[in-house]
């Protein structure tokens, strides 16, 4: 049977397995790679931040998927894992702003304008704007519940914070969104 | 009015400046705020009684609920193709990285180089016959239920003919002794007492009716006594030598005739 076919739990054994490992950790790479890139490209905007973001996230997925305890599903893991290496990043580049006198939010809108695709007035890109306009957690959960439409259990689980406060977080984040499109 | 005119008094009272200041709201609201607020709350609510994020956002924004979700990013191609390549690479290039040989290696080298010997065999072709005796085991496949319930069936049919058969020898063999004393001593007694058993009891019968006899003589010579003890002797005497008399007479008229 090949891998990609096999649930994550089989996926989990086979990568317990010295002998299939390798091959494991590439069919789950294969399985999660365009959900977690997506993620990660929303919240950094560049492609290149995405992939260095993204790399970085299995590596450590890879070191730490052996002691991984199944408490969880692993895609709330690996969103997990990923959501904090993202929000480590984004910590790096304020320091770096920081030291440069820069801002990054506005670095971050910047990013989005120089985008070769950039069309001002679509809607979908006037979005992208008013997204970066939000505090760094604020805008992990819109996209979170917008874009994945992941429940707000599951949610809680990846940000280890309270279903009231992400329903909290997400309907604040949407009025504000709708309010820069609105004015834009 | 009159409440605010005591205060504004109490201040003046206390000579503070804010006697003298017309209080005024410095904060200013969004237009048509209270005309939107009961049903901004209630649309609140909606939402979070929501059964998907669809329906939730819906009753949030219907704007953003109609705009598309695609993302105008734009990817390099065939960066998903080379993505699993490009980490594993990265992985192996990382100083502490580490193969399970290279691992088994660095603990104990001894391990590591009986790692392929295996002490074990098969018998020759075992794997191939193990292969198709498995097959065959496989297609012999027999219903046990049919088979329990045709051996239940079965047995009850030759326990019901036994059973007739016992109950329909046993009355034939019955013998009714009014009908048939003969048949039934034969069958009863003949088969269950010997011979010998059977001559004994003849002659302990027989001596017994002897013994009876005997015993019936006595009472006879004890009542002819009790009988004849007012008969004078002479008497008894004359009676037997007729009696004694009459018997000759009887012999001769005999042994003349024959």
């Amino acid at each position: 049977m090949a891998l990609t076919t096999l649930s994550d739990s089989e996926l989990l054994v086979e990568f317990r397995n010295p002998v299939t490992k390798e091959k494991a950790f590439t069919s789950i790479i294969k399985k999660y790679q365009e959900k977690l890139y997506w993620h990660l490209r929303r919240m950094v905007v560049d492609h290149d931040d995405a992939n260095d973001v993204l790399q970085n996230v299995m590596i450590r997925v890879w070191h730490g998927l052996e002691n991984f305890r199944e408490d969880s599903q692993l895609y709330t893991w690996l969103y997990r894992v990923a959501t904090n290496e993202c929000l480590t990043f984004l910590e790096q580049q304020k320091k770096r702003a920081a030291v440069s006198l820069s801002d990054v939010g506005s670095g971050l809108e910047n990013k989005i304008k120089a985008d070769q695709n950039f069309d001002g007035k679509k809607l979908e890109w006037k979005l992208q704007l008013g997204i970066q306009q939000l505090p760094e957690k604020q805008r992990i959960v819109f996209q979170l519940r917008y874009y994945d439409e992941m429940p707000y259990e599951e949610m809680s689980r990846v940000l280890e914070t309270s279903e009231g406060a992400l329903k909290a977080s997400y309907h604040h984040a949407v009025k504000k969104i709708e309010e820069y499109i609105k004015n834009h | 009015m009159t409440y605010r005119n005591t205060i504004l008094n109490e201040l003046a009272d206390l000579g503070s400046a804010l006697a003298n200041h017309d209080p005024q709201n410095i904060y200013a609201l969004p237009a048509g705020y209270f005309e939107c607020l009961a049903d901004q709350i209630l649309n609140r609510i909606k939402a979070l009684e929501a059964n998907d994020a669809k329906e939730e956002l819906s009753y949030l924004s219907p704007i953003l609920s109609n705009v598309s979700k695609k993302v105008p990013y734009s990817v390099p191609a065939g960066f998903f193709q080379n993505l699993s390549e490009d980490v594993l690479k990265k992985i192996s290039e990382h100083e502490d990285f580490q193969t399970s040989e290279e691992e088994i290696e660095t603990l104990s080298p001894l391990l590591s180089s009986l790692k392929n010997k295996n002490p074990y065999s098969a018998p020759a072709g075992y794997f191939e016959k193990l292969e198709t005796g498995i097959e065959k085991k496989e297609t012999k496949v027999i219903s046990i239920t049919n088979r329990r319930w045709y051996r239940l069936a079965v047995a009850a049919v030759v326990i019901g003919i036994v059973t007739i058969s016992g109950l329909a020898i046993f009355r034939s063999k019955q013998v009714d002794p009014n009908k048939n004393p003969q048949a039934w001593i034969e069958k009863n007694v003949d088969k269950k007492v010997s011979k010998d058993k059977i001559d004994e009891f003849v002659k302990l019968a027989e001596d017994e009716s002897t013994n009876v006899a005997f015993e019936k003589d006595d009472v006879k010579l004890a009542e002819i006594k009790e009988l004849m003890k007012d008969v004078p002797e002479k008497e008894i005497e004359d009676f037997l030598n007729d009696a004694i008399a009459l018997e000759s007479n009887n012999d001769t008229d005999g042994s003349m005739n024959e």
